[in-house]
């Protein structure tokens, strides 16, 4: 005859355990609730966070892979450029949008004033697709074609030269054989931009008019877009292939800094778990080791009727984890509800220029992946199972005998 | 007689305990036997070993030195987890303060040995009530211990202690918490198992009436027995 | 004292509570110390870099910097402000865009005029450099290492300036390089030449004229103080500008970063609080019976709960003295020594950062923390010890 481990009544006798005590145990299911709501509502806000740096870094003409050539990053400059093959057209596993660019330093003078700028030829069409660009108040027009010998210039940089729509700017740089070009553009439109940094660095014109001045036939860059992050190395391992000329790089690669602030988000959502979790478990095993303590007579007699210690241990170990379980539920359907209720982003426009920093854009929306849900969920149980470690460890000490005691 | 129809055998049983390194010898070598379906009751003052003699059957205490066995099998060479069985299935206990489970109810405290015995719900939840209702406490099946007087609760606990069949039933003062009446109750109840079902009963004691009602009286003092008395017309 | 007793009665459950108001105190004082000490650090590292404490300008420049905008008679301004009680430093700066060459290279960026004793003792932007020296006088140009490799311009290389002066007509200088700087702030070190004021002054037609006065004062937190008395000599086309208002970004960081954590200490406050009240509300099951006792022997409600209260405030003390203990050395120690902070700049979103993190100890701070807990405590074990006023000694007595 086998004894079996009487799985069900452990529950039984666990879950009347905790009502025995509702009154603690409520106070206790509190903490854990207020908790992990709080741990998942940080979480999907981290995780709104990196979003918007994400899609910050990726709009701001890095994309989530780019090709440029050797040196281009030391030197930006149309010596380091490539030419593309006519009719190219890349061939990715989850491609949104790709464009070809030449983009280079140089001046932009009206006749009020001069500044330093990103000078960057560009497809329209193609544009469009995939950066920052198709998100921007425009007031004016946007450029046609890659043919079209107008230019795009950013709100903050027109009050700076003190220039308006129609108005003529000339744009001088460097060209391909290293003396200074210029040549004066009409300015089709301004566009408004979610910073203003932005606006002050790139100006925008036709491709095929920037190659003219430069008097080149290459681009820059290739920026591409995909549909999802993850998929962006084996995006550049296939790019590297059909450009071995020329370097791969992926958006974290290209900007290390919204690269390593976008993991420390990551460690941020670890750390803020593991230090609220450390204030709950005080209390969860101060419970649960008196709920041991009262009951070591009760514990002695089940040992001297002949209940293995292994089945003890088993019950408070249960009686842990289904506080925490249900904590843990009730703490992610409220954090679900804060999630819910902010659902249309916290509004951070009081601190526009703070924002920029973070790579923030002026409202943050709480992103709620499964995947953290349930990452949540299991990293909260192993910590229950870990909380009631001292407990049930008492709990098997208890000796058949102290059922004798009076 | 032959070895196998004694339920239990002391050899020079002795149990020492260490006061604050004074040796305390609570059992200074005990030589008894116990047929199989006496009815046996250990008595003597307070420290005289009664206590320490049925934990050491009950295999809750191990001997310093000697043997102690139980349906043949001698407890020292268990590990704690096979004595743990041993009680499980074949020793029955009856505690002095009732001990039962507050959380559950009277009919799932005596379930709940069968429980761990791995009897299937049905005829554990038919031999319950049936040892309930043969004890007459039936109607209060779906009570918690807090809800039952003393002498229903030690019913309970005594159901709980042989619902298993158990060749052994150990009761340690087991009317120590009751009045005269129910002492009286719960000592017909005890020989009625006795006599019926042929289980063997040891109690300690130091209430006479508990004494009067067993058949053979074992006087113990300071860890030695002093005398062995059998009285075939009790109980 | 036989609150302080009771306490002991369960040693375990004292130590757990204790000590969970001690993990949460020390968390607090740590996270608060050592933000404190980066957010001074950041103020420091960014008004030392370049900014200032603070800067006198012209009333439009700072939303519009013009070569137009500027201040006139500049050498008397910058020697009455230095006299000014708290300043300790005034450095006076010309600031204009121009085109510069190296060759047939051309690039924008900002010409800055400085004079370069002043500089030094105000600016660690001197003391960035990684090649070549500083700016002494004459035709010299220290400039930014993105700028320099843009430029390909190594030290001893002849740099053009070309701008706009400020009646239309070309400025130009013919400069030398001197030195390279590198301070990680992009704007910087793309953007930026400085040559001497004399020499920035000839080239762009100012007469003992300049753009900005940046000043530091011996005590930031005075700074106030300062501005009145600033304010009180300029005429009225001038500006006093303090580092919050030069530098909104680094004080809006700071504020997005105060922010979240103060929703952050809540939660770990009240998590904690939780099982404060816990802790009370087991104590008080457990001496049911003992209350019954001192009530069924006279003993008024009252009385019982505010000796609950006693035990709640020894608790919160032990607590905190406990954090108290372990925090102060290491934080005494942090805010001498620091966290090497090499390799973490990129995290602090391109803000000019300290090499080590230091923590500051603000008593304020150190007292307002265990305070929260002391009262935090006082109303957790009122909760269940109220029940004590219905508490019928004969029940009570009875209980198990």
């Amino acid at each position: 005859m086998r004894t079996s481990v009487p799985v069900k009544v452990l529950a039984q006798l666990s879950a009347r355990n905790l009502w025995r005590h509702r009154r603690r145990n409520v106070m206790l299911l509190g903490a854990i609730v207020l908790a992990v709501a709080f741990v998942l509502l940080a979480n999907s806000l981290l995780r709104g966070w990196q979003a918007q740096m994400l899609d910050t870094v990726v709009a701001n003409l890095t994309g989530h892979v780019k090709v440029l050539a050797p040196g281009y990053r030391d030197d930006p400059s149309i010596q380091r450029g490539f030419e593309l093959p006519a009719e190219y057209q890349p061939d990715l596993p989850g491609l949104d949008g790709w464009t070809s660019r030449v983009r280079v330093p140089g001046v932009i003078l009206s006749e009020r004033d001069t500044r330093g700028v990103q000078l960057v030829g560009i497809d329209p069409a193609q544009e469009l697709q995939i950066s920052f660009l198709a998100d921007v108040l425009l007031e004016g027009e946007f450029l046609a074609s890659p043919a079209d010998r107008r230019v795009l210039i950013g709100a903050a940089l027109a009050e700076q030269l003190e220039t308006h729509i129609g108005r003529r700017i000339v744009l001088m740089t460097q060209g391909s054989d290293g003396r200074n070009r210029e040549a004066g553009y009409r300015i089709a439109g301004i566009y408004r931009a979610s910073s203003e940094s932005l606006e002050k660095v790139f100006v925008f014109t036709g491709r095929e008019v920037l190659q003219t001045l430069l008097d080149s036939e290459a681009v820059t860059e290739l920026s591409v877009r995909l549909v999802d992050n993850g998929q962006r190395d084996q995006a550049r391992e296939l790019l590297q292939r059909q450009f071995a000329e020329q370097e791969a790089s992926t958006w974290d690669e290209l900007e290390p800094m919204a690269a390593s602030m976008f993991r420390f988000v990551d460690t941020a959502m670890l750390i803020w778990f593991s230090i609220m979790m450390a204030a709950l478990a005080f209390g969860l095993v101060n419970t649960l080791v008196t709920s041991v303590m009262e009951r070591t007579r009760e514990l002695g007699m089940l040992r001297a009727i002949g209940m293995q210690p292994g089945v003890l241990l088993l019950q408070v170990v249960m009686e842990s984890l289904m506080i925490v379980f249900l904590g843990v539920l009730l703490g992610i359907g409220a954090g679900m509800l804060a999630v819910y209720a902010l659902a249309d982003g916290i509004d951070l426009s009081q601190w526009t220029a703070g924002i920029e920093s973070y790579y923030m854009s002026s409202v943050l929306v709480p992103v709620l992946l499964p995947y953290d849900v349930l990452r949540v969920l299991v990293l909260s149980l192993l910590f229950g199972l870990l909380a009631s470690a001292f407990p049930a460890w008492r709990a098997v000490r208890v000796e058949p005998l102290d059922a004798m005691r009076r | 007689m032959s070895e196998q129809d004694f339920v239990v055998q002391c050899r020079g049983l002795e149990r020492t305990y260490h006061d604050d390194g004074v040796p305390v010898h609570a059992l200074a070598g005990v030589d008894f036997d116990v047929e199989q379906g006496d009815f046996v009751s250990l008595a003597g003052p307070s420290g005289s070993g009664k206590s320490t003699l049925l934990n050491c059957i009950g295999g809750l205490d191990r001997a310093t030195a000697g043997s102690v066995t139980v349906g043949g099998v001698d407890l020292a060479s268990l590990s704690s987890s096979e004595l743990a069985e041993l009680r499980l299935r074949r020793v029955g206990f009856v505690f002095q303060s009732y001990n039962l489970i507050p959380v559950l109810s009277a009919r799932e405290n005596v379930e709940f040995i069968m429980q761990l015995q791995g009897i299937a719900a049905a005829e554990r939840h038919r031999d319950a009530m049936a040892m309930l209702e043969s004890l007459g406490i039936g109607e209060l099946a779906d009570r918690r211990p807090g809800e039952l007087s003393g002498g229903q609760q030690q019913r309970v606990a005594v159901a709980r202690a042989i619902v298993s069949k158990p060749v052994l039933l150990l009761a340690d003062e087991p009317s120590a918490n009751l009045d005269s009446h129910t002492t009286a109750e719960l000592l017909q109840l005890l020989a009625d198992i006795n006599r019926q079902r042929g289980m063997t009963i040891i109690t300690a004691t130091h209430d006479p009436a508990v004494m009067a009602f067993a058949r053979r009286r074992i006087g113990l003092q300071d860890g030695l027995i002093v005398s062995d008395q059998r009285d075939e017309a009790a109980g | 004292m036989i609150a302080w007793r009771n306490l002991w009665r369960n040693r375990r459950r004292t130590l757990f509570t204790a000590g969970s108001i001690a993990f949460a105190c020390l968390l607090l004082m740590f996270s608060r110390s050592l933000q404190l000490g980066s957010y001074t650090g950041m103020i420091d590292a960014a008004t030392e870099l370049f900014a200032g404490h603070a800067q006198v300008q012209h009333r439009d420049f700072l939303d519009d910097p013009r070569l137009r905008y500027r201040i006139d008679n500049a050498t008397d301004l910058a020697r009455q402000l230095a006299s000014l009680p708290g300043v300790v430093q005034v450095a006076p700066r010309g600031q204009a865009f121009a085109l510069l060459s190296v060759d047939e290279r051309s690039f924008g960026a900002q010409v800055m005029g400085v004079e370069p004793a002043a500089e030094q003792a105000i600016s660690t932007l001197p003391t960035s450099l990684v090649a070549g020296r500083y700016l002494a006088s004459g035709d010299e140009a220290y400039i930014g290492s993105t700028l320099a490799r843009n430029l390909g311009a190594a030290p001893g290389d002849e740099l053009v300036v070309l701008g706009t002066g400020p009646e239309g007509g070309v400025a130009a200088l013919a400069v030398t390089v001197v030195g390279i700087f590198q301070t990680g702030q992009v704007e910087l070190d793309r953007g930026l030449v400085q040559v001497p004021l004399d020499t920035f002054q000839q080239g762009f037609y100012l007469d003992n004229q300049v753009h900005q006065l940046a000043l530091a004062v011996d005590d930031l937190a005075a700074l106030e103080t300062v501005r009145g008395d600033v304010e009180a000599l300029l005429p009225p086309e001038l500006a006093f500008r303090s580092w919050q208002q030069l530098m909104p970004d680094v004080v809006q960081a700071i504020a997005i970063d105060r922010a979240s954590n103060r929703l952050f200490y809540g939660i770990l406050v009240l998590v904690v609080l939780f099982s404060i009240v816990n802790t009370f509300i087991m104590t008080v099951f457990e001496r049911t019976r003992e209350f019954g006792m001192l009530l069924a022997i006279g003993m008024r409600p009252w009385r019982l709960i505010g000796m609950l209260q006693l035990e709640a405030l020894w608790l919160a003390v032990l607590g905190s003295v406990i954090a108290g203990l372990l925090a102060v050395p290491m934080l005494a120690w942090l805010s001498q020594v620091g966290i090497p902070m090499a390799g973490m700049e990129d995290l602090m979103g391109g803000f000019a950062f300290p090499s080590h993190l230091k923590a500051e100890i603000s008593l304020v701070q150190m007292g307002a923390i265990p305070l929260v807990f002391v009262i935090g405590c006082q109303m957790s074990a009122l909760l269940p010890a109220l029940r004590l006023r219905r508490l019928d000694p004969v029940e009570a007595l009875r209980a198990d």
